[in-house]
């Protein structure tokens, strides 16, 4: 049983006077259960032996000390230092024992980096060969104060971050050195592998895949294009794969990994196409919308030159109609002296018969020279500036710089000439 | 040991409920639900101790160590020390919702039971 007890507070790697408690607690277990097994006619080799075993996996039951011990999201952080630390690693399995004081953690690095101490916390040293651990959240949290974390063999790949738990295993407590991250074989004994991939491309913003179920989606793919009954979740157990945000953990023989590396670059090749046609057809559109642009514009600038020229006829026009306006009534002026100087004689009735006939005339088309230049008039401002602001705008260039306000001022400037 | 593995959920409700009942440490608790479940739940001690430990930090629980002495051992010698765990005020408070919720949830179901379900039950 102290055998036992024994390498139970190893695998707690708990600072010694918390293991002591732990130790302290779970040998009153031990001896308490013996009792009772004493008691129903088991002898004391037996009962020990049967109590010890009823405590089940030493590793599983240390774990569980040591998951209660951290709160959640000391947890967390040491769950996703664990997971960034195998993304970094070099595409191997990994053992990984992460051990930490008390001191904050210095700024950490980006988790594509390559193989570098910088920016680790303080309190996690690198051996030779081994990856840092990557994770930014972790700039902001304190870590745990001591832990063990393993990446086995099997490690819980259809889980989240935050649902995975590494699990200490007695093989690797001779590779445990406090305070130290220790390296992991390239390949496990059956010649799997794990590989990282980028699949940024594909899930992450701006990919094809980019949706809350853009990893499900991926992962969906491969397993249906590759190896199909190797997956652990198509019920084969030679590969396992998991998406974590942008990269693809892949656990599997050359083969797996080749068919898998194959579906990917398949998968850029198509994305790169469609990304390729969905550029073609925006450039064809934005020419197409600056043809049409530059064809407005000119038919406007067209339909601007026949207002204004419309506009100089009409102007033209009422000055005309103004001047014979002007000159009749001086005839009308010459006559009504004449008449009063001789009298009315039927010459002198008719000719004033004519002259204010012609002055009717001359009103009506005066009339409608005005009405047609404040038609030209409104068009001319709406081609410019546009229908809401044509009725308060100022006028065009048509009058050169003295731009009067109105076109009747403007109007009556010319006729007054 | 046999029997169904509680779920945590499950598992601090009958712990802190055999707790409600008096002060009790690690392998009293597991002995207690055994019996009182005629062996159909087991909670071992991967299961209770980092749960016990849990309340503890939480403050669901208080605990005191104790020395104890094997029957005929000499006393003189040193014993193994024992800890005992008590339920807290805030405990009891989290026992109560606990058992509401779980109460709710029961009718619930219940109330989703067909009545000739319900009446064969009965």
């Amino acid at each position: 049983m102290s055998e036992w007890l024994e390498l139970f507070v190893r695998l707690l790697a708990l600072p010694a006077a918390e293991a002591t408690l732990v130790r302290d607690e779970l040998e009153d277990h031990l001896r308490s259960r013996v009792d009772d097994l004493l008691i129903v006619g088991l002898t004391e080799p037996e009962a020990v032996r049967q109590a010890v075993a009823e405590l089940g996996e030493t590793a599983t039951l240390a774990r569980g000390f040591q998951n209660a011990r951290l709160r959640p999201r000391k947890r967390r952080m040491m769950m996703h230092a664990a997971l960034l630390v195998i993304a970094g690693s070099t595409l191997t399995m990994s053992s990984i024992a992460v051990f930490s004081g008390d001191s904050a953690p210095e700024p950490v690095l980006d988790h594509e980096a390559a193989v570098t101490t910088d920016g680790l916390p303080p309190s996690i040293d690198v051996l030779p060969e081994t990856m840092p651990v990557v994770n930014p959240e972790l700039t902001n949290s304190d870590l745990p104060m001591t832990g063990l974390v393993y990446a086995g063999a099997t490690p819980p790949w259809n889980l989240t971050p935050d649902q995975i738990i590494y699990t200490p295993t007695i093989e690797i407590i001779p590779t445990v050195i406090p305070n130290t991250v220790v390296p992991a074989p390239q390949q496990d004994q059956f010649g799997d592998s794990l590989v990282r991939y980028d699949v940024s491309v594909l899930v992450g913003a701006g990919g094809p895949l980019q949706d809350s179920h853009a990893g499900a989606a991926l992962l969906e793919v491969i397993r249906d294009l590759v190896a199909r009954n190797q997956w652990e979740a198509n019920g084969g157990s030679e590969a396992r794969a998991s998406v974590v945000g942008n990269t693809l953990f892949v656990n599997g023989d050359e083969v797996t990994q080749a068919g898998v590396k194959w579906v990917l670059e398949s998968l850029r090749k198509d994305n790169n196409r469609v990304i390729q046609e969905q550029q073609a057809a925006k450039d064809a559109a934005q020419l197409a919308h600056e043809k049409t642009v530059v064809e407005e514009t000119r038919e406007r600038e067209r339909a601007m030159q026949e207002m204004r020229e419309a506009y100089e006829q009409l102007r033209h026009q009422l000055v005309a109609l103004e001047q014979q306006r002007f000159k009749i009534d001086t005839e009308r002026q010459a006559l009504e002296a004449q008449i009063e100087a001789v009298g009315m004689f039927d010459d002198t009735r008719a000719a004033m018969s004519g002259l204010i006939a012609r002055t009717t005339e001359i009103e009506i088309r005066t009339d409608d020279a005005r009405e047609r230049l404040k038609r030209v008039r409104s068009l001319l401002m709406s081609l410019e500036f546009g229908q809401d602001r044509a009725q308060s705008a100022p006028m065009p260039s048509l009058f050169g710089r003295a731009r009067p306000a109105r076109i009747d001022d403007a109007f009556s400037v010319t006729t007054d000439r | 040991m046999t029997g169904n593995t509680l779920k945590s959920e499950s598992a601090e409700l009958v712990v802190l409920s055999v707790l409600a009942e008096g002060a009790a440490y690690g392998y009293a608790i597991t002995r207690d639900i055994a019996a009182r479940s005629e062996g159909a739940f087991r909670l071992g001690p991967g299961q209770l101790y980092p749960l016990l430990s849990k309340l503890e930090k939480t403050g669901l629980v208080t605990t005191r160590w104790e020395e104890v002495k094997a029957g005929g051992a000499d006393q003189d010698a040193p014993g193994r020390r024992r800890k005992w765990y008590e339920i807290s005020p805030k405990g009891r408070k989290r026992l109560e919702q606990r058992v509401e919720n779980h109460r709710r949830l029961t009718a619930l179901v219940e109330s989703f039971l067909a009545p000739g379900v319900r009446e064969a039950e009965a």
